[in-house]
């Protein structure tokens, strides 16, 4: 089981040549501190006045615990409330292919934790209450994982391994009172609740002509910012100009046991891909998440829930080779205000 | 703590499909222990995936024979969806051809998967075989035809040596496998004794993992100590 409640921070000192933290190490090397160090305190929006609970679990598939030796959780995630409503949370599906992904899935999020914060603190979208343009945020986005691909480059040379042993997907969904920005490069699946109860998917997973083949964070060929996989740009990157409700972001592992991926039309002797998140499944744990939440859990409890369904909550994520991760956010608002909409 | 658990039904999707071709050499020098313990080792392999929830929905096993001919006893089907074949050795040995069929019949199989625009996971060929091929085989030429297959990505070939096997022949006709940006020879191996059961149970095993990427390809395949001759870690 992982924690995601706090961000992780990848503790370089096993094995490690130098006997200085990573953070310290990046500091040193980049020659800057982390853009998280030098935010502004800010005040929160005055009309946001729900709470946002955040459950994520990331947890070994059963292919990895069955293998001997068992292969580690190759997936991590964190979650990070900011003010006034907004947050990030991050996902990384290490490789199966790269033998340090496990590392490098932990790392690239700690990282990307504090590369996206500075973004949104050094744009002041919490303060001006606002979000970025498409334009704005698709070229931000790009820059933030080139950022990220660098430091995983200097640990992958500090440590004397190829940056492509630590190879690793990512997803990146900021969530904030009004709206939600996305941006992603592989695959996995990530949606959203609008404020009339409706579910939406916002990426489309980066997949090749075989079912199992994406593209990582390590990889040469999103650079230039012009490469498509699966008709989307990667890194592929959204502004949701919509307040939502919930929003989900996981790992493949998860995805054909959360969204309706596709069907056979026998008719037409035709795969329909599809991709839209479970609306019964979305609906059903939000409500137990409401639930456990009106009766008091702490953030404890409710991982502590979550990360016992994401291993076993039904047969098939009990099943589920691959590793898994899901987070899901709900907008815990007032009473009134639901009423306001008719909902329960 | 005293809250429920969470719970939620999943929502049902079509999987995936990935197919799996055995061709087994059923020549005269396999007749008796081998041919008995490779019969029990298949049927052991078709209760294994038709038990496994997830495989047996994703999983198409193909199974053609190669003696003196060359028959297609079980064309790609899921488990639940065709009986695993009784095999009676005899004959030659035509290896070639036996191979060449399965390739034929794995590019098919993913032409009807494109067609109908199915995701699909590549394609294993497992050959298994006691001895030589037959005077006038084509080995050279089908190890060619092997190396562009693996190079291009269009079918993973394992080949798999029972005792009397030459393996300096698996060798030749060995796929490729890319790692580190370097293609390797995936190495023939070789049964120890009859551990057809051990075996059939590290293919449903391996059949799961079979990892991929647009750089770099390799396969994290279970530990193969259990049937594999000369195994050492």
């Amino acid at each position: 089981m992982r924690r995601g409640l706090e961000v992780p921070r990848y503790d370089h000192n096993n094995n490690n040549t130098n006997n200085m933290s990573l953070s310290d190490w990046i500091k040193n090397k980049m020659g800057g501190e982390d853009e998280r160090d030098a935010r502004k305190v800010l005040k929160p929006t005055p009309s946001f006045e729900g709470k946002w609970v955040v459950a994520g679990a990331s947890e070994m598939g059963k292919s990895h615990k069955t293998a001997n030796p068992p292969i580690p959780c190759q997936d991590s995630h964190a979650i990070k409330p900011l003010e006034a409503g907004w947050g990030i949370a991050i996902l990384c599906d290490g490789a199966g292919s790269a033998p340090l992904s496990h590392i490098g899935s932990e790392f690239t999020v700690s990282q990307a934790v504090g590369v996206f914060e500075g973004i949104i603190q050094k744009n002041n979208w919490i303060k001006k209450g606002e979000l970025p343009q498409p334009e704005v945020w698709q070229k931000l986005a790009l820059n933030a994982f080139r950022t990220i691909r660098q430091r995983v480059e200097l640990v992958a040379e500090a440590k004397e391994v190829k940056a492509k042993d630590y190879a690793c997907t990512i997803i990146v969904v900021i969530y904030a009172p009004f709206g939600i920005l996305t941006s992603h490069i592989g695959d996995g699946r990530a949606g959203y609740r609008d404020d009339k109860g409706q579910w939406h998917p916002i990426m489309i997973p980066h997949n090749g002509e075989e079912a199992n083949i994406t593209i990582f964070l390590t990889s040469d060929y999103w650079l230039k910012g012009d490469f498509e996989m699966s008709g989307v740009t990667v890194p592929e990157s959204r502004v949701i100009a919509d307040p939502p409700t919930a929003f989900t972001l996981m790992s493949d592992g998860c995805e054909s046991h959360t969204f309706e991926t596709g069907y056979f039309d026998e008719k037409n002797v035709k795969f329909i891909h599809k991709n839209t998140p479970s609306q019964a499944f979305f609906e059903t744990l939000r409500k137990q998440l409401l639930s456990v939440n009106a009766e008091g859990a702490t953030d404890k409890d409710i991982q502590e829930l979550w990360s016992k369904f994401v291993d076993r909550g039904n047969t098939k994520f009990a099943n589920e080779l691959d590793d898994k991760t899901l987070i899901l956010g709900i907008l815990d608002e007032r009473e009134e205000k639901r009423d306001e909409r008719g909902e329960k | 703590m005293g809250f429920k658990d969470f719970s939620a039904e999943s929502p049902e999707n079509y999987d995936q499909k990935s197919i799996c071709c055995f061709v087994v050499d059923v020549s005269s020098s396999m007749s008796g222990a081998a041919i008995n313990e490779l019969n029990r080792g298949l049927q052991e392999f078709h209760h294994q995936i038709s038990d496994d929830y997830q495989t047996a929905n994703k999983l198409e096993v193909a199974v053609v024979q190669f003696g003196s001919n060359v028959d297609m006893l079980v064309s790609p089907a899921l488990p639940y969806n065709f009986e695993m074949p009784v095999l009676r050795a005899h004959g030659s040995t035509k290896l070639v051809d036996g191979v060449r069929k399965a390739m034929t019949l794995v590019e098919g199989r993913k032409d009807w998967y494109k067609m109908t625009g199915q995701p699909y996971l590549r394609p294993w060929i497992i050959l298994i075989t006691d001895g030589e091929p037959d005077q006038g085989q084509d080995i050279n030429g089908l190890s060619a035809e092997i190396e562009e297959g693996t190079k291009n990505k269009k079918f993973v070939f394992l080949p798999i040596g029972v005792q009397g096997a030459n393996m300096n022949i698996l060798e030749k006709i060995a796929g490729y496998n890319k790692k580190g940006g370097e293609w390797n020879k995936m190495m023939p191996m070789k049964l120890q004794g009859l551990k057809f059961a051990e075996f059939f149970e590290w293919v449903s095993a391996s059949m799961s993992v079979v990892a991929s990427s647009t750089e770099e390809e390799s396969v994290n395949l279970p530990d193969i100590s259990n049937w594999m001759e000369g195994f050492e870690i």
